[in-house]
């Protein structure tokens, strides 16, 4: 046996050895007397030089001979190849005259797709079109395989004859109209061409452009799926074909298809270039940049051709088909107004719509580099569009007021968007502030509007103090540099830029304001940098940027003592680098001794009641900004060089010292344990570092802009950063994520600080002001509703109330707002389906798979009825009309019920699962969707089918009705589609880029809510049809969504918990809970006064409570929920 | 050191159904390529890849790495499956030649019989298994060297020696 190992070592080393004769010797040395190797390795090697067999070339093109004949035609020679046949140029005997023939394939025409073929022959044979090369006649060769012969056009290829000719823009356009017609007149003949491009086009003898090639093209057929172009995308040219065709959706071409196509040919015409590079992409990329780049803009290339045809052609390139002109001949309309000087038709896509695009492009980048540049793109973008708009539409503009307008707002929200995804509030404000109609604030606007701030409180520190004049216009009189938390975490002080600190008691509850306690004043006029209390928290140390060091006592507001830093001199045998200031300073903990530096280089140790300086260590050149004390003899500090010094306080040295980040600002904490030290830099990074070794632990990236503070919680556990990027953000520090970043200040936030409870921070900024945050809100987010296992269903009333539903059969009843528990039950899984009924009375449960049950409740009396459904497979959605809940379950069956739970009637519906189910507002008709990618349209009364929507591509995942008589469903195929009861579409439908999972139409029926199997969510104005916003704080897919209340509040799973997005942000959330907690309290009070008077009649005592009018609505809900909790735990089965 | 065998690729270890739908896509443009062919066709098995890639790149599978391995050798078995039939169909043994060499160079090797090249193939993976796959890999996946590199995991210079040594071996075998 030969040892392969052994030959493949010695023929690569043969290999690397040019010469024919050392390579031989090579040979016999390595194998020695082992013929057999030997024998082996030469033989390999001499194939190696000349291989019997052609590998390389792979599998290639052949090509057979010309035939001498096709059918009565005389070959005189092949004129090309391509994917669908082979085309030969032949001569006829009579009439004489010479013509093209394409010889098809025979795949593309198997016996039992012959009929098909005939059809398409006559169809194009019916073609008669100055533009489009004639068929003179069809048959079959020898060989049995298909053939047509067509005029041969003398003339050159579209792209040439503008190369040759130097063709003006006007003459291609003219030429680009020609083509449209013809491509118009073959639609309206039924017959899409599907391969257009510039080689598909001759531009004959005369200038005259003809089309040929209607290869591919298929009689259009609504409803038919083509079979014949099953092997669609790769039979057009790449580079020519639609969004949608390299999606590899074969049957949901359209004339729309060939209209894009036309757009790629008209840009290449006119820019002698394709619209996007896709030249040396592989084929994956390709079809990536094809469905999701933004072609060039035309007139960036064509330097005369004006924005009119940038809009034309941009219109003809759009990615949705239903954003294209719907046929060519609006193509052609457009391109003659444009030749003749008339306003065209197109509008530029709106810039809700490009700003849209762009901010999901860029998203990326705006999370990871972000700074405001995406808002600033966005903007330029808005402006030009409007720009755009204003030369235009002059004539129109009383007409599309109303448009403009809502263009204006959509473009508006969609900055918003793009701002807060920076996030920029700044920028975000600006432009809510700017949205027209900002009074009235539709759910969007307000969402966005709350998630501007996150703080529970704004304090200003701009008021000067009284007799002291205020300065506004002097640059940082208003900056809040420094802020600290007493060590009781009853207040917080607060210092300025101006040498002020104010001291602030925070209040019983976070919605009232905190009162200032004192106001004191270092009267240096320099900025207070630092501020820390004594641990005893009697008195306050503060170190100011002009070097001096003041404490005073925190209770009269007396100074103690002050010290300028100049006065070290005396002790430090160190003479200061550059200027005084104290940048860091730090108690010792036990109060005696105070550590502070900055300016000078150097830390003094100071006797906390004198001020006397007892130690100097000097520890460089560069400002010192942060000081921590380890022990007795240790310190750290880190310096503006970017470094981090430990320090031997007895022996007054730095004993080591490394470079944590760039030069610049460089802040230091550590955690409660001493275990971490965490750094924060001018580049933004907060890295931890291991004390015990100085190995870099974690990085924490995230801010944009310099961290001016850091500080961890008291448990260790979190970290707070504050930035120049205007944001706070809190780690956590064990998995090195963001637990939230604090929005709301409007300039560089410069410092933080976390309440000794760890439940509050304090933040000061540039913009003026201290903002306090609640840290349990924040670490909630927007979270309601916690499981122990996945959400599976999701309800609400309408009035609050909110039922969820998990994988293990545990439901839910909560409070919408903030998810107190009224009641749990426990039902068998799966529980997919619940609803409540319009008037919020009733409740309707799904629960288990097979011989499901239905769990009835009575809201009112708390009685509860479990039910066998009549099902055989779990219910996948319920619904109710009035008295009559329905139901529709994974064999695809339609269920009625009476509202006790008798059956009514069941039909079968659809093939395989039923998913989506709605009952119109009238209650006369119910919409219903399914696995057999159909919707279906149904009389409530009695079960009769009144029409099927046939359309969506995938599964028929939600339905629900806009108004009683119009329908909207959407699909696994991306599609939102509106229909009329009678079943016919309304509208193109929308497309969009990701199936669509659930969909929920608020209340007041304007706007519509689509999640996607993306950790995003859609909201749709359902008015225009326009999508107005999409949020993407969402953790996961949700598999669920509904509105809550009036409208205002969005619910949705998110794994295991439910979450909501409304227009409160976590300090709002955080400011409500004192008041809901009250209502609470008072709601239980009235709920339990009812059932007192009723004798335990919960009926009756629901009705009292109900009927009041005294308690506001939030303690009359609260009443009711604690009466439906009381009366559904007193009838527990 | 590679020590995997031809039938252990990811495809074939994890997920049978994924093997079937891309041999089924392939299948389905393949076939149409392949099916009752006049002598003068097209098939451009890198073509035909990316085309099932495209069409399957929105399915849950999405790691081209392993769809290559699948389609190289789905590819391999509809060459070879059509090629059968051809010879079958013409009875004896003078298969069809899916394949011939460029008629303008007829000093160069001789036309590539696939169904011969199939079995050589599988002699070859006996004693080299990963020397049999790269050869699938850029035959009938129409992967580059460095594409072939990556999917079976080792560095372009090794899969350039292995091409080198299979080249010569499948020679020698077909000659």
């Amino acid at each position: 046996m030969i040892d392969r190992a052994r030959v493949r070592a010695i023929f690569t080393a043969a290999c690397a050895e040019p010469d024919a004769a050392r390579r031989a010797d090579l040979v016999a040395l390595c194998c020695g007397d082992d013929l057999e190797l030997r024998t082996e390795v030469l033989s390999l090697l001499e194939h190696d030089a000349r291989p019997a067999i052609d590998l390389e070339r792979g599998i290639q093109q052949a090509h057979a001979g010309v035939p001498d004949r096709i059918g009565p035609y005389r070959v005189i020679e092949l004129l090309g190849e391509g994917g669908m046949g082979v085309v030969y140029l032949a001569e006829e005997a009579t009439p004489h005259r010479i013509v093209a023939i394409k010889v098809m394939h025979r795949s593309r025409l198997t016996p039992a797709r012959r009929a098909r073929f005939e059809r398409e022959i006559a169809a194009l044979g019916r073609l008669r079109h100055p533009g489009i090369v004639p068929i003179y006649a069809a048959g079959t060769d020898a060989d049995g395989q298909p053939y047509f012969a067509m005029e041969f056009v003398r003339g050159r290829p579209l792209l040439t004859w503008a190369r040759e000719t130097t063709a003006s823009i006007r003459a291609r356009v003219e030429r680009l109209v020609l083509i449209a017609d013809a491509v118009q007149h073959a639609h309206e003949h039924g017959v899409l061409h599907r391969d257009l491009k510039p080689a598909n086009i001759m531009v004959d003898e005369h200038g005259h452009p003809r089309v040929l090639d209607f290869g591919v093209a298929r009689v259009h057929e609504p409803g038919s799926v083509d079979q014949v172009t099953m092997t669609g995308a790769m039979l057009g040219t790449l580079a020519y074909m639609s969004p949608e065709q390299v999606a590899g959706r074969g049957d949901r071409q359209d004339p729309r298809t060939d209209v894009y196509a036309l757009g790629v040919v008209a840009f290449e015409l006119l820019a002698g270039r394709l619209p996007y590079d896709v030249g040396s992409a592989s084929l994956p990329e390709a079809a990536r940049i094809i469905r999701e780049r933004e072609p060039d803009a035309l007139s960036s290339l064509v330097p005369r051709s004006g924005t009119d045809l940038d809009v034309i052609i941009g219109k003809a390139l759009a990615k949705e088909p239903a954003r294209r002109y719907h046929t060519a001949a609006a193509l052609a309309d457009d391109l003659r107004r444009w030749l003749d000087g008339r306003p065209i038709l197109a509008r530029p896509p709106s810039a809700a719509y490009q700003l849209r695009r762009f901010a999901a492009r860029h998203r990326a980048v705006a999370v990871a580099a972000g700074l405001a540049l995406v808002t600033l793109l966005a903007a330029a973008v808005v402006s030009s569009i409007f720009g755009i708009r204003a030369t235009r539409a002059q004539a129109a503009e009383a007409r599309h007021a109303a448009a403009a307008r809502w263009q204006a707002y959509v473009a508006g929200v969609a900055a918003i968007e793009s701002a807060l995804l920076v996030p920029d509030v700044v920028t975000a404000r600006r432009r809510l502030e700017a949205l027209p109609d900002a009074a009235d604030r539709p759910f969007e606007a307000a969402h966005y509007a709350g998630q501007m701030d996150g703080s529970t409180h704004v304090l200003s520190v701009a008021s000067p103090e009284p007799g002291r004049p205020h300065q506004p216009g002097r640059p940082g009189h208003d900056v809040v540099y420094s802020v600290a938390w007493s060590p009781d975490g009853r207040s917080f002080a607060a210092g300025t830029a101006d040498g002020r600190v104010i001291l602030r008691a925070t209040a019983a509850g976070p919605g009232d304001e905190p009162a200032i306690e004192h106001r004191l004043d270092s009267s240096t006029g320099a900025a207070v940098l630092t501020l820390q209390y004594t641990p005893d928290g009697r008195a306050l140390a503060a170190g100011t940027s002009g070097g001096t060091l003041l404490v005073w006592d925190v209770d009269s507001g007396r100074e103690r003592w002050r010290m300028e830093e100049t006065s070290w001199d005396a002790v430090c045998a160190a003479r200061p680098h550059g200027e005084t200031g104290i940048g860091g300073l730090t108690w010792y903990a036990d109060g005696t001794l105070l550590a502070a530096g900055g300016g000078s280089g150097r830390i003094g140790i100071l006797d906390g009641a004198t001020g006397a300086v007892r130690t100097c260590i000097p520890i460089g050149p560069a400002v010192i900004w942060d000081i921590v004390v380890e022990d007795d003899v240790t310190l750290l500090a880190s310096t503006g060089a970017g470094e981090v010094a430990v320090a031997s306080v007895p022996e007054s040295r730095v004993v080591t010292s490394f470079t944590a980040h760039a030069p610049g600002t460089t802040v230091l904490a550590r955690s409660p344990d001493g275990r971490l030290i965490a750094t924060g830099g001018r580049d933004g990074v907060v890295r931890l570092w291991d004390r015990a070794t100085w190995s870099l632990a974690r990085v924490l990236s995230g801010h944009r802009d310099r961290a001016a503070s850091v500080a961890f919680t008291p448990d260790g556990r979190a970290l707070l950063s504050t930035s120049s990027d205007m944001t706070a953000r809190l780690w956590d520090v064990t998995h090195g994520s963001t637990i939230a970043i604090l929005t709301g200040h409007t300039a560089a936030t410069d410092c933080g600080a976390i309440s000794p409870d760890g439940r509050r921070i304090a933040t000061g900024s540039n913009d003026g002001s201290v903002r306090l945050w609640d840290v349990d809100a924040l670490r909630a987010g927007a979270t309601v509703v916690t499981h122990a296992a996945a959400v599976t269903a999701l309800a609400e009333s309408g009035t609050g109330l909110l039922l969820s539903a998990d994988a293990t059969g545990r439901v839910h009843l909560s409070d919408g707002i903030d998810g107190a528990t009224i009641a749990t039950l426990d039902l068998a899984p799966p529980i997919r389906a619940a609803a409540f009924s319009a008037d919020a009375t009733r409740l309707a449960i799904g629960a288990g798979a097979a011989s499901g049950r239905l769990c009835l409740i009575d809201l009112r009396t708390g009685v509860r009825r479990d039910l066998p459904a009549g099902t055989d497979a779990s219910l996948s959605r319920l619904c109710w009309q009035g008295e009559h809940l329905f139901g529709i379950d994974g064999d695809g069956m339609l269920h009625a019920w009476r509202a006790d739970g008798t059956p009514r009637w069941s039909v079968p519906a659809h093939t395989g699962r039923g998913v989506a189910l709605a009952a119109s507002p009238d209650g006369r008709t119910l919409v219903t969707g399914g696995f057999d990618h159909l919707a279906r349209l149904w009389s409530a009364a009695d079960g009769t089918a009144l029409a099927t929507l046939s359309g969506h591509e995938w599964v028929v995942s939600a339905a629900a009705f806009l108004a009683s008589d119009v329908v909207v469903t959407a699909g696994y195929d991306g599609t939102v589609r509106r229909w009329s009861v009678g079943g016919r579409p309304l509208l193109p439908p929308t497309t969009h880029d990701h199936p669509v999972i659930d969909m929920a139409l608020d209340r007041s029926r304007t706007r519509l809510a689509i999640a996607f199997n993306q950790p995003h969510l859609a909201i749709v104005d359902v008015a225009s049809g326009d999508l107005v916003a999409t949020l993407r704080s969402l953790r996961t897919a949700p598999p669920r969504i509904t509105w809550s209340d009036a409208g205002g509040r969005l619910l949705a799973v998110q794994g295991s918990e439910v979450a909501v997005w409304d227009d409160r942000g976590p300090g709002r959330r955080a400011a409500d809970r004192p008041a809901l907690a009250r209502a609470r309290a008072v709601g239980a009070e009235v709920a339990a006064a009812a059932i007192r008077a009723t004798g335990g009649d919960h009926a009756r005592a629901h009705a009292i409570v109900a009927a009041r009018a005294d308690p506001d609505p939030q303690t009359r809900r609260a009443a009711l929920h604690h009466l439906l909790g009381r009366a559904l735990a007193a009838d527990a089965p | 050191m590679y020590t995997g065998t031809m039938a252990s690729t990811p495809a074939d270890a994890g997920d049978a159904g994924f093997s079937a739908t891309v041999y089924g896509e392939l299948r389905a443009i393949a076939g149409a390529c392949l099916r009752d062919q006049p002598a003068g066709h097209t098939l451009q098995p890198t073509a035909l890849v990316n085309e099932a890639w495209l069409r399957l790149a929105d399915r849950p599978f999405s790691d081209r790495r392993h769809f290559v391995a699948v389609a190289a050798r789905a590819m391999r078995q509809i060459l070879v499956d059509h090629a059968r039939r051809r010879g079958a169909m013409k009875r004896r043994g003078d298969r069809e030649r899916l394949t011939v060499c460029d008629p303008a160079a007829p000093d160069g090797p001789a036309p590539l019989d696939v169904v011969a090249l199939d079995a050589a193939l599988h002699a070859l993976a006996a004693i080299d298994d990963r020397q049999a796959r790269v050869v699938e890999l850029r035959f009938f996946g129409g992967l580059n060297v460095e594409e072939t590199a990556d999917a079976i995991g080792v560095s372009p210079r090794t899969v350039e020696m292995d091409w080198r040594l299979a080249r010569a071996w499948l020679s020698r075998e077909l000659s």
